[in-house]
């Protein structure tokens, strides 16, 4: 019985020896294991951050990108706009009685050519108007050769004919309703309109 | 021998009248001319027209006699020959006083003043009117005219309109005026658009609903059609209205300018501007508005043309000096030969029925004023005036009174003047907006639109 004992006491001992030793060999892997993720993850962290951070930069560069271009298109549809605005709004304006272009309205001819000449699907009604003065007929005819002279202009500055309607309103579409010549002479002009 | 009402003149022309009475005393047809109408002197005849009797029938308000009266009085000033004398003064109380010659107590007219006296009798049964009216020349106590008519009592004005007619015939050899009608541009909707209304301004009617613009009506010679300047196809294009169907029948559509239609006098062809060759030029057009013959070649404007009443020439209005001026164009010898020469802008020829004269529109001293010229160029004489622009002048179809726009008074609106610039006085036309371009019809026998 004392040499079981003893063995049992033996054996208990290996046991917990090995146990001890087992437990501390494991402790040892585990500390090893768990010191190595640490600099993973802080090394990952840092990567996932840089990462993070140059999509977070490329983000804003593609949005910057795409910002500027939305502006660019903004300005270009802008400028667009505004030369189509300009070539409408803008009128040419003719002498008492006359339906000879003056210089001035040769050189706003010259870039309503320029508009058509880049924007080639473009069509274009020219309306001839007059003042109050003179008779509803003559003023008629006299819009109607105002319209004409336009027209013969841009012709010969190089858009098609076919692109270009002429219409006479005579004096019956004043833009301005006083008997003075300060507004006859916003009457008396060619009106320019995108088809 | 023509007698002249003349105030001043009548003792002088009444003793003429008996002196030629004796030289000449069998006159043919033309004796029955009362009324010289060429006389420079010729002053306004004074007429009583006290109100009709009535003598038989049912007057609902007493006024059917009153008003009768009041028609033919106002008709008759309005032709510029008569003085209408106020019935306030008359002395006799006109329910009782007779209609026959031998009831007419002849001194207290002419103590009155009054050359003429109209006296009407009417009876009324159901909605049927009877009228007998009778015009007495109140200097020689003698029947002048006397004339019966029968008709629905909605039609008074129009029966009372026929009897100034003849009235007008029987003292100056032709017809009045009083069944024509006028066409003009009015823009009281917010678009010009084409209207009609009686010669005095009354009975008006709109005839094109366009929402679009209409100018320069034309009235056909048979006073059965009116052309027209329409927008509505986005291009001054040339309409043809019949004035039954109401319905605007596009004759010319050709690009450009399809504009200011005259209708040559004895109908069918028109004259007109078109500008599809890039110039606005004269054409003569059939009543579809084929081109029958261009009429003027060249590189100025060429408008506003106006028929002689033979059809033999047209004057226009052309800037080939530079201005507009009046030509006349010779449709046989196919010369055209300038007309005026006053002033700097003349526009809106309109040749007279008589074809003696032609009217236009001429800018002078800052201003837009009605001048008369002869066809050869002499006698140029200003009507108007002193008062606003006045323009787009034209006759009535007895060459008697001017037919224009003016803007005297602010908006533009039409006024009606004698052939010799006297007695100007507005259209009373009860519409808002402008009133433009008219145009007077030929004498109508239809009845109104």
């Amino acid at each position: 019985m004392g040499k079981s004992r003893a063995w049992i006491f033996g054996a208990i001992m290996l046991a917990m020896l090995l146990a001890l030793g087992v437990s501390c060999a494991k402790k040892q892997v585990t500390m090893e294991t768990q010191e190595m993720s640490a600099e993973e993850a802080a090394a990952q962290q840092r990567a996932e951050e840089e990462a993070a951070r140059r999509e977070a930069e490329e983000a804003r560069q593609r949005e910057q990108r795409a910002r500027e271009e939305r502006q660019r298109q903004e300005a270009a549809r802008m400028s667009e706009e505004a030369s189509r605005a300009a070539f409408e709004d803008e009128d040419i304006h003719f002498d008492f009685d006359k339906y000879v272009l003056t210089p001035q309205a040769m050189m706003i001819l010259d870039e309503k050519a320029a508009y058509l000449r880049e924007h080639s699907g473009v069509r274009v009604l020219v309306e001839g108007h007059c003042d109050e003065r003179g008779s509803n007929e003559y003023n008629l005819a006299l819009g109607d050769r105002r319209a004409n002279s336009a027209k013969n202009y841009l012709v010969k500055s190089g858009v098609a004919e076919s692109r270009i309607t002429t219409i006479s309103y005579g004096e019956e579409q004043p833009l301005c309703m006083q008997q003075s010549e300060s507004c006859w002479s916003r009457n008396r002009r060619g009106h320019f309109g995108v088809r | 021998m023509s007698y002249c009402y003349s105030r001043n003149l009548r003792a002088y022309f009444l003793w003429l009248s008996v002196f030629l009475l004796v030289i000449f005393p069998a006159t043919p047809a033309v004796s029955r001319i009362y009324i010289d109408i060429n006389s420079p002197l010729q002053k306004k005849i004074p007429i009583a027209i006290p109100s009709f009797l009535n003598e038989g029938g049912y007057d609902a308000n007493q006024s059917t006699g009153k008003n009768l009266a009041a028609v033919l009085k106002n008709a008759l000033s309005f032709s510029g020959l008569f003085q209408g004398l106020d019935p306030a003064v008359f002395l006799q109380d006109p329910e009782k006083m007779g209609v026959k010659k031998e009831e007419i107590k002849f001194s207290e007219w002419r103590f009155l003043g009054a050359d003429l006296l109209v006296r009407g009798s009417y009876q009324t049964q159901g909605e049927q009117l009877g009228l007998v009216i009778r015009l007495f020349d109140v200097i020689h106590q003698k029947l002048l005219l006397k004339r019966i008519y029968t008709s629905d009592l909605s039609a008074a004005r129009h029966t009372i309109l026929t009897f100034a007619d003849e009235m007008m015939l029987h003292l100056t050899g032709e017809l009045g005026i009083f069944h024509t009608q006028i066409a003009f541009v009015g823009n009281s909707t917010g678009k010009k658009e084409i209207y009609l209304a009686d010669f005095d301004g009354s009975n008006i009617h709109q005839m094109t609903r366009d929402h679009d613009m209409n100018l320069s009506p034309a009235w056909s010679p048979d006073g059965k059609k009116i052309s027209y300047v329409g927008y509505k196809r986005g291009n001054p294009d040339l309409y043809t209205m019949d004035l039954i169907t109401k319905v605007g029948e596009a004759i010319s559509m050709r690009p450009g300018l399809n504009i200011a239609p005259t209708y040559f006098p004895k109908g069918g062809k028109l004259a007109a501007t078109l500008s599809f060759t890039g110039n606005p030029e004269l054409y003569l057009l059939d009543a579809r508005g084929e081109i029958l013959k261009q009429l003027t070649i060249n590189w100025s404007i060429d408008v506003s043309p106006s028929w002689s009443p033979d059809g033999q020439k047209l004057a226009y209005v052309s800037n080939r000096a530079g201005k507009p001026q009046i030509y006349v164009l010779d449709l046989t010898t196919k010369r055209s030969t300038r007309l005026t020469f006053e002033g700097d802008y003349n526009t809106s020829p309109a040749w007279s029925p008589r074809g003696d004269r032609i009217l236009y529109s001429g800018l002078h001293d800052g201003r837009f004023d009605i001048f008369m010229i002869t066809p050869d160029g002499r006698e140029l004489r200003q009507l108007t005036g002193g008062e606003g622009n006045n323009e787009n002048p034209c006759w009535s179809p007895d060459g008697r009174l001017i037919l224009f726009q003016s803007d005297r008074r602010g908006t533009a609106t039409l006024y009606v003047m004698q052939a010799n610039g006297t007695d100007q006085r507005r259209l009373r036309l009860n519409l808002g907006g402008s009133q433009t371009e008219p145009d007077w019809s030929p004498r109508l026998t239809r009845a109104t639109p």
